[in-house]
């Protein structure tokens, strides 16, 4: 049976779409332009459960975690630095979580491009865990603009 | 408050007239809020004074819904991400839809209830429609997909190489 989808307004689409499953979701993606821009309009990252940042385990590094919320595949994340990312998923193939571990000079450009990609986002809980002050002038500007329920800036715990 | 014997009747576009229960529209924000705030005579909704195609054929087959879903728990459950599937189609509202298989306009009659339901805001039956074309989305090829949502792929080979690309990051 042929389905003529774009008949229906768009916000109907959207809800259709937004209960087709993940591995739907990535063919929807290679479907067309149209099907590309909503998916991944729809895949938009709104929400962090849990952000994690810190020196990194290597000296002169910096590591990032990212706890997700939502069934949907972080498509706004895509960009030549998530090659170094590790993720995990759950067993629906959610994506749940993204470590990071790059050099100090690249943690200016790593936030900035996932600052790009989350223009407006809500992040639930946020741990800070650096005295670096390059550290900690870069994270002010990651978080402007953003909503962050809760925050702890003064953490010394070993990373 | 809803009293459930009071009786509402419905104008189609068509210009038919049906005659239902409060019990069955309390689930019709459109009808609701209509009957509220328009402070309507004799319970009258004449659903083409708001420009909704809502014919005699749809609505009967919204009514029958309703009639089957008049108990279900208001209001309507909103679904999280991590909630939404299409899996948990009660069997009752399969057969329902399934009934419209045999017919010609099979698509036509689900996109007129699709509509109707988004226009009545009846959430409960829009988010059932909604997963039954998910669900005819769910699992097939993207050749597949393109072939039953009629669309053309309209990527040049380099766009096309980058969101395999992508995708392949992304199923690993």
């Amino acid at each position: 049976m042929a389905i003529e989808l774009l008949e229906l307004p768009f916000e109907m689409v959207t809800e259709i779409v937004n209960h087709v499953d993940y591995k739907g979701l990535l063919a929807l993606r290679e479907v067309c332009q149209l099907t590309k821009e909503i998916v991944d309009e729809l895949c938009k990252i709104t929400f962090i459960h849990h952000l994690y940042f810190a020196n990194g385990r290597l000296y002169n590094t910096g590591s990032i975690c990212l706890t997700l919320d939502g069934s949907r595949p972080p498509f706004a994340l895509y960009s030549d630095i998530t090659k170094e990312w590790v993720w995990t998923v759950d067993t629906k193939g959610t994506c749940k979580k993204i470590d990071v571990s790059v050099q100090k000079e690249q943690v200016s450009n790593l936030l900035e491009d996932i600052r790009s990609k989350i223009p407006q986002c809500t992040i639930d809980s946020l741990v800070f865990n650096s005295q670096d002050e390059l550290y900690v002038s870069l994270f002010e500007s990651f978080l402007e603009g953003l909503t962050v329920n809760k925050s702890c800036l003064d953490v010394y715990t070993e990373w | 408050r809803i009293y459930p014997l009071m009786r509402v009747t419905l104008t189609t576009s068509d210009g038919a007239s049906v005659t239902v229960s409060r019990q069955l529209t309390k689930h019709s924000g459109f009808i609701e809020k209509a009957i509220t705030d328009m402070a309507v005579d004799d319970n009258a909704v004449p659903l083409s004074a708001v420009a909704v195609d809502v014919d005699d054929a749809t609505l009967k087959l919204v009514i029958e819904w309703l009639t089957e879903h008049r108990d279900d728990a208001l209001p309507y459950p909103e679904k999280t991400d991590e909630e939404r599937r299409a899996d948990d189609i009660p069997a009752w509202d399969q057969a329902f839809v399934q009934k419209w298989d045999t017919k010609e306009d099979q698509q036509q009659t689900l996109y007129a209830v699709i509509t109707a339901a988004d226009k009545l805001d009846i959430k409960g039956l829009l988010d059932m429609t909604c997963k039954t074309l998910a669900n005819k989305i769910n699992g097939k090829t993207v050749e597949e997909m393109r072939e039953i949502l009629q669309l053309e792929c309209d990527f040049t080979e380099e766009e096309l190489a980058e969101i395999r690309k992508e995708n392949a990051w992304c199923e690993n």
